[in-house]
């Protein structure tokens, strides 16, 4: 859920942000002056209801509860400079309990490769025409989250820190633009394809998805960076198979739609290595804005490192 | 890849029919007709299912043998067992629905030892 705020702190590459594992949209992680950066994110999710197939908000019972950690690695390489390659693996533990069931799973989640290009960066403000910045990526989810093999669950298609059983494609670009030096309006957006799988014993083929954010980033000092987003995820109708192998049927009534907030608090010092962020989610629980899907709220923490790029570190030393 | 996939999103999210809670079936091999009740006040929980079945053609005593239940986007899945047989037909308890939602219903059935199925969606407030 975190990591369209990834993205939007990171495309000016000066910020570090923290997204889950599951999550959609074109994060980023090594700066442009970076090689190589890691990071470690840890996240706590807590569901706060669910959102029936017409909209409808049920809040969780005071015997109901839905909760997961997360500790998610990722690892970056810029090269050649525009272009960062990036791999994601996390590892969940997913709780679930009921008046009349307790669940509780522990995991790996899916490894996840993304291709991030930087098409341009954004122009100067003298220039005539002042354009964002723009960066295309692409996304590749390979399966191999526990979800696969003990068919355990998570907060949705979108939402499963323990898999999705399914492979998935994705494209995607993120956009920004200054206003003024310290503030930063910033656009971004994925589309995913999902291929079939068989987690549940037959063909199932989870609908396409569609993430979308907007979002602004404040810069009150050198050190500190605030950012603000609204983020939409669209996931069409789930395709399942019948038992005796023939053919998948959309079942409607199981499309996605969920609006999330995002709150994100980045620390920084151009000069170190090491940065820092803090980032909080809430999916408004309100009736009609989200369909078929779980309204949780969620608190990241990130710690990341980076290590300069030859040509930038001699730059570092002599500063 | 991508315009088929933006089409598929915003054509899958439209707005679904609420699904019946009772309703007539002709089973996926077209051995048996199903006519299923779901009791009501459908909740989140343990729910009951009423069924009758008769065979579609010809003659023979059907059975229900199981009732599965799965969200297949959130991978979540229930199952019965505990089904007795009465006079109107058979009674499916204890359907543990733990999730608000829609769930797919499916029916295993068996008419002189050759398995079918009836599916039907339901949702959980």
């Amino acid at each position: 859920m975190l990591a369209a705020v990834g993205a939007l702190l990171l495309t000016s590459s000066r910020v570090s942000a923290c997204p889950c594992s599951d999550d959609g949209g074109t994060s980023s992680l090594v700066r442009d002056d970076e090689r190589y950066a890691v990071a470690l994110v840890a996240t706590s999710r807590h569901a706060l209801g669910h959102f029936d197939a017409f909209g409808q908000y049920h809040a969780l019972g005071p015997v109901d509860g839905e909760t997961s950690e997360e500790l998610l690695l990722r690892a970056g390489l810029r090269l050649p400079r525009r272009v960062e390659w990036l791999g994601e693996l996390g590892y969940a533990s997913y709780r679930f309990h009921s008046l009349s069931r307790v669940e509780a799973h522990t995991g790996v989640g899916d490894a996840l490769l993304r291709a991030r290009w930087t098409l341009r960066d954004e122009g100067m403000p003298h220039e005539s025409l002042w354009l964002p910045s723009l960066a295309l990526a692409g996304l590749l989810r390979a399966p191999l989250g526990a979800l696969a093999d003990n068919r355990s669950a998570g907060f949705g298609s979108g939402g499963a820190q323990l898999g999705l059983g399914a492979w998935e494609l994705g494209v995607g670009f993120d956009a920004a633009r200054s206003l003024v030096p310290e503030l930063q309006l910033m656009l971004g957006a994925e589309g995913a394809y999902r291929f079939e799988d068989h987690v549940l014993g037959r063909a199932r083929r989870l609908g396409p998805r569609l993430d979308a954010t907007v979002g602004a980033r404040l810069m009150p000092s050198a050190w500190l960076a605030g950012t603000f987003a609204l983020r939409a995820r669209f996931t069409a109708d789930v395709a399942l198979g019948n038992g005796d192998g023939s053919g998948l049927q959309r079942l409607p009534g199981t499309a996605e739609r969920l609006w999330s907030l995002v709150l994100g608090a980045a620390v920084y010092d151009r000069n170190s290595k090491l940065r820092s962020s803090l980032t909080l989610s809430w999916d408004p629980p309100v009736g009609s804005f989200s369909v078929g899907t779980t309204a949780a709220a969620a608190l990241s923490v990130a710690l990341a490192y980076g290590v300069p790029a030859p040509n930038d570190a001699a730059a570092l030393n002599t500063r | 890849m991508t315009t088929a996939a933006l089409t598929a999103v915003l054509v899958g999210c439209s707005a679904p029919a609420p699904a019946e809670t009772s309703l007539s079936l002709v089973s996926e091999h077209g051995l048996v007709d199903a006519d299923v009740r779901v009791a009501t006040p459908v909740k989140r929980g343990n729910n009951e299912l009423f069924v009758s079945l008769r065979p579609h053609e010809g003659s023979g005593a059907p059975s229900l043998l199981a009732v599965d239940a799965v969200m297949p986007a959130h991978s979540h899945e229930a199952h019965t067992t505990l089904i007795d047989q009465t006079d109107e037909g058979f009674h499916a308890s204890e359907l543990d629905l733990f999730m608000t939602g829609r769930w797919l219903l499916t029916l295993e059935l068996s008419l002189d030892g050759e398995p079918d199925s009836v599916s039907l969606p339901i949702d959980v407030p």
